[in-house]
């Protein structure tokens, strides 16, 4: 498998009233094409901060973050935005949409952003067949606020999904869900993964990291272990070794 | 507890909190100031003349002899309260140098006066009145400073008679009386010592000495009636005539009133906008406090501690900006006129305590939302229900549009009301400067020539030549001036005919009633070159052409007949139509060229008119005008739009206005611009977030924010650009109403002015959007991870 994104000495440090807090200290990973990695640890010990320092949504102090060959580390405004028009697709636990709009625009919005991707109608129709295949075609033509938390999350799927990016950053994207509609989405993003995309996301929930192909234990900035899923096993088997795994880390 | 969280809320909604704090002071001031002005400019003349204690009837006497003359007539007439007396003597231009030599324009007859005779209260530009002049310095009148770039400190030399003497400029006066540019009488007032040497001169006090009488009655009609047969009265003005004298000053002012309107308005749109902005910003905080238990009153008090706060300070700095901005406003548009109210600055204080209170009624309204709603209605922003109201936006999926214009097109549709702000704010503003700019375009055109006699292609104002001619029993001297003067010009290789414009004064009797009025009579010119409004052109030597004017003040219409004494014995005169004329203020009557008029009653030669027989263009007309002032060494010959721009006086003044009201305009729509979208900003944190996280680059963002208001702008600007032509009719021709002027045909500059001025306000809206919009840049895509 070739590696989508290598990560090297990541640090991240804040100052907050002169008082420098290191938040990443010296993260190193490589994330493999067609991988699904779950973040997980403890409140405070980086896990969102490391998201979004390789994901170009934050400036990391110092070290590498190589996507696609490329350090985007020391990438700043257009070069940047860039990327994540093209390449990257991002799902927030809020479910931020413009309000304005109808979900299938607001799934739209960065297809027709980009200058690639096809004609205004083949994104059109990718924009539909997306959300034919998460299940809420029926809402296309409705505001965000005439749909569920589910709902609203799958259609954030979508947008991330629309420039058909490389590799997907997820930060709790059922965290503010129910436990159906969390289901619902995390069997989106397998289904994803399946087809090939890479995704990486942070979640507290064990369940949801039991159904990645790998959980990394993050605590006081620094990568502590690293558990791979075994696939082959039953789900609630894999969720019970998964936290077994996490009880010895001390979660 | 409550001290806290108001320390807190101030500290975290610090830009929202700024913003409205910000609209507070601009409301106030433009509140504040525009009710003073608007009480000040609405008060107008009377304010004016009670001030000045002008008389309800004015008697100028002059010419040989004039002074004592009429003093018994007055004192005779019953009906005359009280008067007061100004003895003074009248000068020309050519009396009046600078001490270089160089000639002053004095346009109508100069008045020389002491100060301590004075029979009216004179005011300086800062609206103290005038008591005394020092010795070897002189008082004069603003409008004759001003023409002559003349300022306090300068040296002018008066020469009458016998005396001369060299005065240094005191400073400027406002002469409530002959200080308005229609009538332009210049005044100079010196000490009593000064003074006297010009009486003591046998020239002066026989020859140019007057006496001029404020006279207080409460009948004006029975002392014109009476007043009516002294013949070496010069003139004589009702108090509402020279109110008229000042429409033009009041057409000028009233722009002050319209933009301090404009500006109350636009006061109270932003200010709405911006507490309901900013009170639903505060909503999640209320439905906390509610959540926890904290009871209704208190949060609304809390609350409502926080705009009185806001509003009391910035009412206050309001306040004390509003005077010098209101003074400036006003001293702007009338340097010449004693302008204020009875109140002053009280209207200033009423108008930010009235900014106050509607900051805080805004405030304790809009927080009665609270009681109404549950803590979770309030935590989702004021919104009641599950699903909100369906968006009214366009879809991406239907139109052409890139991102950043789909998005500013469909937050207008979708969220209307928030763009009406800036729609109606920036409507007004256009619309008001256009209106300006039409008048002062019609101004600067032939357009209202009409209303100061017959079309010609050169007038010629300066025709002090003609004096010599004067002396002379009838106008066939001066006709014969005329002719010779054509011939000359048509041998310069300049073809034309001539024609000359006289103004008499006869008495006239109607019912039973004397009047002394003005009469015009234009020699050389056909009696069908006059635009008249109803009836037909004078054919006759005994028909005459009548202003409304005439009509309102004794009744006789066309049809009528009028008793005339042109020497002969009295002659019936019938009136044959209705002309419109601003030609002493509207108040004359047209005599055939016919008519047996005698120079003894000559008032004045207004013009000398000559119109060119080989059709020339605008352009070689303009040429021979240069051509001609080079010829005859006399400025004040112009063409045809310059004459009409001469005559209504104010068009600089005016001009002057409309640049300022532009600036004013532009200052309105920079800051709206800018508090507007630093409150979209500051709401649309999220969403600006979002777009960079989905890979939106800054310039798409600037773009969406900055098409936003120039979508909202043009359509202010269509909006302003298509009343302005009804609004012009509806609010200036009323004006122009009252000095007799009906059915004015504006000169609307369509490719010019209507293309100009939108676009200059369309251009800073643009250019501070887009500066403020570069705030933008700051929100990153990771602030999704810190906005609640």
């Amino acid at each position: 498998m070739a590696t989508v994104m290598e990560i090297k000495d990541l640090c991240k440090t804040y100052v907050v009233d002169k008082r420098q807090i290191n938040v990443l200290k010296n993260v190193n990973l490589k994330v493999d094409e067609g991988e699904m990695v779950a973040i997980m640890g403890p409140s405070g010990s980086g896990k969102s901060t490391l998201l979004y320092s390789i994901s170009g949504m934050d400036q990391p102090t110092s070290g590498l973050v190589k996507f696609g060959g490329k350090d985007i580390s020391k990438m700043r405004g257009n070069e940047l935005a860039e990327i994540r028009l093209e390449k990257m697709g991002f799902i927030f636990q809020q479910m931020y949409m413009m309000k304005n709009l109808t979900i299938l625009d607001n799934i739209l919005l960065p297809a027709f952003e980009s200058k690639n991707g096809g004609s205004r109608d083949e994104k059109i129709k990718k924009g539909e067949e997306l959300m034919r295949k998460l299940g809420i075609i029926d809402v296309a033509d409705n505001d965000i606020n005439e749909v569920s938390g589910g709902q609203l999350q799958r259609a954030c799927i979508c947008r991330s999904m629309i420039n058909s990016p490389t590799i997907l950053f997820a930060d709790e994207p059922t965290g503010a869900l129910n436990r159906s509609s969390s289901n619902e989405v995390m069997d989106e993003l397998v289904k994803l993964n399946n087809e090939g995309t890479t995704i990486m996301m942070v979640t507290h929930d064990s369940k949801v990291a039991s159904r990645c192909s790998r959980v990394l234990f993050i605590v006081d900035g620094n990568i502590k272990g690293e558990y791979q899923n075994d696939a082959s096993l039953e789900d609630k088997d894999r969720e019970r070794r998964l936290n077994n795994w996490l009880m010895d880390q001390g979660w | 507890m409550f001290g806290s969280i108001l320390k807190k809320d101030i500290k975290r909604n610090k830009t929202m909190n700024i913003i409205l704090f910000l609209f507070v002071i601009i409301a106030s001031v433009f509140f504040a100031s525009g009710l003073n002005n608007l009480i000040a400019i609405l008060n107008g003349t009377d304010y004016q003349f009670k001030t000045a204690e002008v008389g309800d009837y004015q008697l100028i006497s002059m010419g040989e002899g004039a002074i004592g003359y009429s003093e018994d007539k007055v004192k005779s007439i019953p009906e005359i309260k009280s008067y007061t007396k100004e003895t003074v003597v009248f000068v020309a231009e050519g009396n009046i140098k600078l001490e270089s030599g160089k000639r002053l324009g004095v346009t109508n007859a100069g008045i020389i006066e002491s100060i301590e005779g004075r029979g009216m209260k004179y005011f300086d530009k800062d609206n103290n009145e005038l008591t005394s002049v020092e010795k070897g310095k002189v008082l004069v009148s603003v409008n004759f400073l001003t023409d002559n770039d003349l300022k306090a400190g300068d040296k002018i030399v008066i020469e009458k008679g016998d005396v001369k003497g060299t005065y240094e400029i005191q400073g400027g006066l406002k002469d409530a009386f002959l200080g308005s540019k229609m009538f332009g009488n210049p005044r100079f007032f010196l000490c009593d010592e000064d003074f006297q040497k010009f009486l003591d001169d046998e020239v002066c006090y026989n020859y140019y000495g007057g006496e001029i009488f404020y006279i207080h009655t409460d009948d004006t009609k029975a002392v014109s009636s009476a007043l009516s047969d002294l013949d070496k009265k010069g003139y004589a003005y009702p108090v509402s005539q020279i109110k008229i004298a000042y429409v033009m000053n009041l057409i000028v002012a009233f722009t002050v009133v319209i933009l301090s309107v404009c500006l109350m308005i636009v006061s109270f749109l932003v200010l709405r906008f911006t507490i309901n902005f900013s009170i639903s910003e505060d909503f999640r905080e209320i439905g906390v406090m509610k959540a926890i238990g904290i009871k209704d009153r208190k949060i609304r008090l809390l609350y409502l501690a926080k705009y009185a706060v806001i509003s009391v300070i910035g009412s206050v700095i309001g306040f004390f900006i509003s005077i010098p901005f209101g003074k400036l406003l006003l001293d702007s548009v009338s340097s010449d006129m004693i302008l204020g109210s009875e109140l002053g600055i009280v209207w200033n204080i009423i108008g930010s305590i009235g900014i106050m209170i509607l900051v805080i009624l805004s405030a304790y309204l809009i927080t009665g939302k609270v009681k109404k709603l549950s803590p979770i209605d309030a935590i989702r922003s004021g919104q009641t229900g599950e699903r909100f109201k369906k968006k009214g936006g366009i879809r991406i999926t239907k139109n052409k549009f890139r991102p950043s214009f789909f998005l500013a097109v469909n937050d207008i549709l979708s969220s209307p009301k928030r763009f009406v702000t800036v729609i109606v704010t920036f409507s007004l503003c256009t619309l008001l400067v256009l209106v300006i700019v039409n008048t002062t375009n019609t101004m600067n055109s032939d357009k209202l020539l009409y209303l100061f006699g017959t079309e010609a292609d050169v007038y010629v104002t300066d025709t002090a030549d003609a004096m010599t001619y004067m002396n002379e029993k009838d106008s066939e001297a001066l006709k014969e001036h005329i002719n010779e003067m054509a011939k000359e010009y048509t041998d310069a290789g300049m073809p034309c005919t001539a024609s000359v414009a006289l103004t008499y004064s006869y008495e006239i009797v109607y019912e039973g009633e004397k009047y002394n009025y003005a009469f015009e009579q234009d020699l050389n010119s056909s009696m069908t070159d006059f635009r008249y409004s109803e009836g037909v052109a004078p054919a006759n030597k005994n028909e005459i052409a009548i202003t409304e004017q005439f009509t309102e003040l004794c009744g006789a219409d066309i049809g009528d007949s009028v008793t005339m004494d042109f020497g002969d014995g009295p002659e019936e005169m019938l009136i044959t139509a209705k002309l419109q004329s601003m030609n002493d203020l509207g108040q004359i009557i047209l005599l055939h060229n016919d008519a047996k008029t005698d120079f003894s009653h000559i008032k004045s030669v207004m013009q000398y008119k000559f119109t060119f027989t080989d059709n020339p263009s605008q352009k070689t007309i303009d040429e021979r005008v240069r051509k001609l002032k080079d010829m005859t060494g006399n400025d004040k010959i112009m063409n045809a739009a310059e004459y009409c721009r001469d005559c209504v006086k104010v068009y600089d003044i005016m001009n002057a206005v409309a640049k300022m009201l532009l600036l004013i305009v532009m200052i309105v729509v920079v800051l709206v611009t800018v508090l507007m979208e630093r409150s979209f900003i500051a709401d649309e944190k999220s969403e600006i977030a979002i777009t960079k996280a989905v890979g939106f680059k800054d310039s798409v963002v600037i773009r969406w924010h900055v098409y936003r208001f120039l979508i909202v702008a043009f359509v202010a600007m269509i909006i302003a650009a298509g009343l302005s032509i009804p609004v012009t009719n509806l609010v200036i021709s009323p004006i122009f109403g009252m000095m007799g002027a009906s059915n004015i045909d504006y000169n609307y500059d369509i490719f010019g002015s209507f293309m100009t001025y939108p676009a200059i306000v369309l251009a800073t809206t643009v250019i501070t959007a887009f500066v403020t919009a570069l705030y933008t840049k700051k929100i990153q895509c990771k602030d999704t991870a810190s906005i609640e």
